[in-house]
């Protein structure tokens, strides 16, 4: 029996031992890194099923929402409306200085997505590295500015701010694009590390096509109605006695 | 955070106002700046695509802000967004299955797309979509296309048709604009007894044809030249003073550089601008 037991103690021992040899880290095979891109994507999923949820706290504090509001601006000047800019560009500047508003602005329009991503199905079908393209857009903006002959001094250098805040915040951030069987059709998510994993900072429903937004793909005509979009309204009414709303003239006068 | 000091540094430059020190003043200060720019916008675009010179000849009114579109025999241009090709003036003339106004498919579909970017950017950025379209039509350009492309503009804007302005070359006012309206796609039937003439001219490249819609007016009336048609629209003024407004329909060989030579004629008798391209106008 004693001789029994201590052979087998010895196997076990041995089998301790090459158990704990196995286990042992070999020198040179590190574990593989996951591609920062799938973790985006992985991440970006994850956040768009936590805003399907409803639940209220997907948005993180402290991240660079700043840079990406830039980013969005930055794409604003490049293919933004010009009467449009002169309306509103100042106004969303002073936003853009307050980094508590610039969260806002994000956190509300996660709640106004909420109800249609629900149902929407949307998928993640591509990363793009958004520092690369904080430059490209930048040089755009830029670019269109002087053409367009809005390219003053000072606007000139708030794109040189812009452009730098944005390089600088998103400069190891991707761009998730999602592309969605129902409204909102498509929507891209802005996806910043945060140690280890991926969060999100922003989001756009529209990517200027030189940045690889691929305008084509949905039926414009059915997005065009869209609730979601918030292109639809109901008309002014037409005011008493003019001929209709085509022609609002006095009925009298024509 | 050196990017972001700077920037920070820069903002407040931009936004330096005279005196006004909160931020709702400065945002509003820098705002009335910026839109002081339009017209700067505007003349530097229309020179990059066409040359004001080619705008047709005609002081009109002061230009309001808007969205702009050019279009010479080349192309049409929705600002620095879209680009239409144009074969001698006209479009492809493939009917957008849409459009009340049978209007071509590649000006309804690009507007479309237009205005539902334009759309994003007003949820987007908090802004008003554009209200005016600001056409700058080169002289030689066939009318009929320049009321193609305000058919298509006015269709696809969502919530209610835009106002129009056709850009004149003002010369040394610069560039001016004349307002125009758009009868109803599918026509426009105006209710017994609401007094409505509906006076239409159809300009063709010889002649003037004089017409209306209220069967009290009763009679066909050609005019040979621009003299003889004030002469006959003065006449109908007269027994008509409180009629503002006239109807154009166009033969395809009318430029807009006749339309304003006419609409310059006749404006002080008819300052209103009514395009009508086929849509019927009934007052029975």
């Amino acid at each position: 029996m004693q001789r029994g037991t201590v052979r087998n103690v010895s196997w076990g021992v041995a089998a301790l031992a090459a158990g704990l040899l196995a286990c042992k880290p070999k020198k040179d095979a590190e574990p593989p890194r996951p591609d920062p891109a799938d973790a985006a994507q992985r991440a970006a999923q994850a956040f768009v099923h936590c805003v399907e949820g409803g639940n209220t706290a997907c948005v993180r504090t402290g991240l660079p929402h700043g840079a990406f509001d830039a980013f969005f601006l930055l794409g604003w000047l490049a293919t933004g409306t010009p009467v449009a800019i002169l309306e509103g560009f100042s106004r969303e500047l002073v936003t853009h200085s307050d980094a508590r508003a610039v969260q806002g602005k994000f956190v509300r329009e996660v709640e106004r997505l909420a109800g249609a991503l629900r149902g929407a199905e949307c998928a993640p079908v591509g990363a793009q590295p958004m520092g690369p393209m904080a430059g490209q857009l930048a040089k755009a903006a830029d670019g269109r500015l002087r053409a367009i002959g809005m390219g003053s001094d000072d606007m000139l250098r708030v794109v040189e701010g812009l452009s730098a805040e944005a390089r600088e915040g998103l400069a190891e951030a991707f761009l998730v694009r999602f592309a969605c069987k129902r409204e909102p059709y498509q929507l891209y998510l802005a996806m910043v590390p945060e140690g280890v994993r991926y969060s999100a900072v922003g989001l756009m429903a529209f990517l200027p096509r030189f940045l690889g937004g691929d305008e084509a793909d949905f039926d414009v005509a059915e997005a065009a109605r869209s609730k979601t979009l918030g292109v639809t309204g109901s008309s002014a009414p037409v005011p008493d006695g003019t001929v209709d709303r085509y022609l609002p003239i006095p009925i009298e006068e024509f | 955070m050196a990017p972001t000091f700077l920037f920070v540094s820069v903002l407040s430059t931009f936004l330096a106002g005279a005196a006004p020190q909160d931020a709702q003043a400065r945002a509003t200060s820098a705002g009335y700046q910026e839109l002081r720019g339009f017209a700067t916008v505007l003349v530097t675009h229309v020179n990059r695509v066409m040359g004001t010179e080619h705008l047709p000849p005609f002081v009109g009114l002061p230009v309001p802000p808007g969205v702009i579109v050019t279009a010479d025999r080349s192309k049409v241009q929705l600002f620095d967004r879209f680009s239409i090709p144009l074969s001698n003036g006209v479009p492809d003339q493939t009917p957008a299955p849409a459009c009340r106004s049978v209007c071509p498919k590649v000006l309804f579909d690009t507007f479309l797309r237009w205005w539902f970017e334009m759309g994003i950017e007003s949820r987007a950025h908090a802004v008003q979509i554009p209200t005016t379209v600001l056409v700058a039509a080169h002289k030689d350009l066939p009318v009929t296309t320049l009321v193609e492309i305000a058919y298509a503009a006015a269709e696809t804007r969502p919530v209610q048709p835009p106002n129009f302005v056709l850009l004149t070359h003002g010369g040394p006012a610069g560039v001016r604009g004349i307002p125009f309206y758009l009868v109803r796609p599918g026509g426009l039937t105006l209710p017994p007894g609401s007094g409505v003439l509906g006076l239409t001219v159809t300009v063709h490249a010889d002649r003037f044809v004089i017409t209306a819609a209220s069967p009290r007016f009763g009679r066909t009336l050609t005019a040979r030249s621009v003299q003889e048609l004030v002469a006959m629209l003065r006449d109908i003024h007269r027994h008509h003073p409180n009629k503002q407004a006239l109807v154009y329909r166009f033969a395809p060989e009318v430029t807009v550089g006749n339309f304003v030579e006419t609409y310059g004629a006749v404006r002080d008798e008819f300052p209103v601008v009514v395009f009508g391209d086929d849509e019927p106008v009934q007052a029975p």
